[in-house]
């Protein structure tokens, strides 16, 4: 960050899960692309209150409908995890951010679109993503997700493989 | 202030799209110190193309001079679409006009495999490449990239 240069004003958008890859995606943003001024946005998008039961080969086995107590608590668990790994760590760097927590559907194509609108909503300079390979069902998930926004999103997309 | 020592790879062709991505990079990813590589891929088929001929049948006096000319277009886009708009601060980009030896090489892996070589912070590219067809949603060099690299891949969309 050099002396006299004017504040940057950019928004970043990083799309954050539970899995350790969100911490390789934080990490990358704030090392190579963050510059002072910028607002990091966190997205975290968490299952409707129904959910399906999946067996490991794909198997339907039932729908859950949450009660009240367990939507709650599903909230609080991401408000958590969240205030855990980034926001502490984005008050520390003293970095400006936001976080948005969104109930949504959580095939593909809706976490998707979820995003890209969230990133042409703040023009985001960049939004920031991890691709993993497809392997269990959680990360063919969010390997699809990136997919899907490398396609349609209107804004740069950066791409980090993680294993 | 500590001067960056990264190397950021731009994947380049001769399109507005690829200048679009280019000047992203520079405005938004380029710190001072950095080394801007420019990588342009010459794939074997392009000069084979020239004669209608498949790769396997080449002739190789022909061959060679269809690749020569391949490389002096490459050359005279990279200065007229990248090195005149880089801003004079920056210092002058590396220029690889690399011919894809093996015809199963694709560009995408030739990419990858320079931005390793180079130990790139990232490979910033346009979605699509030139002679777009609108009916994929990206470019077959980008969606190679994004499936097989191990770096980091920066997509810049284009307009449609």
């Amino acid at each position: 960050m050099s002396e006299g240069a004017a504040n940057s004003h950019r928004n970043i958008l990083l799309t954050v899960d539970e899995s350790p890859s969100s911490d390789k995606v934080f990490e990358y943003t704030v090392k190579n692309l963050y510059r002072q001024g910028d607002v990091v946005h966190i997205l975290h998008v968490i299952a409707p209150s129904r959910r399906l039961v999946v067996t490991p080969d794909m198997g339907l086995e039932g729908v859950i409908e949450d009660d009240e107590e367990t939507k709650r608590k599903v909230e609080e668990h991401a408000q958590e995890f969240i205030r855990e790994r980034f926001e502490k760590r984005l008050e520390t760097l003293r970095i400006p951010y936001q976080v948005d927590i969104v109930r949504g559907c959580v095939d593909n194509d809706s976490i998707g679109a979820l995003v890209c609108r969230r990133a042409e909503g703040i023009d985001a300079v960049a939004v920031v993503m991890a691709k993993h390979s497809r392997g269990t069902i959680k990360e063919f998930f969010i390997g699809s997700v990136t997919n899907y926004a490398c396609h349609h999103c209107k804004q740069p997309v950066l791409v980090l493989h993680c294993d | 202030m500590e001067a960056s020592d990264r190397v950021l790879l731009i994947a380049v062709d001769d399109s507005e799209d690829s200048q679009k991505a280019f000047m992203w990079a520079v405005d938004n990813l380029y710190r001072e110190g950095d080394q801007i590589h420019l990588v342009h891929v010459v794939p074997r088929l392009a000069f084979a193309a020239q004669y209608g001929v498949p790769p396997v049948d080449f002739v190789p006096a022909a061959e060679n001079s269809s690749y020569e000319s391949a490389v002096q277009r490459a050359e005279q886009f990279i200065i007229d679409r990248f090195v005149r708009a880089l801003p004079v601060t920056i210092k002058s980009p590396v220029v690889h006009i690399i011919k894809s030896e093996v015809d199963t090489e694709s560009v995408g892996h030739v990419l990858c495999k320079k931005a390793d070589e180079l130990d790139a912070i990232g490979i910033v590219m346009a979605s699509h490449n030139k002679g777009r067809m609108a009916e994929f949603f990206l470019g077959s060099v980008t969606q190679y990239c994004t499936h097989h690299s191990k770096r980091p891949i920066i997509i810049v969309p284009t307009p449609k």
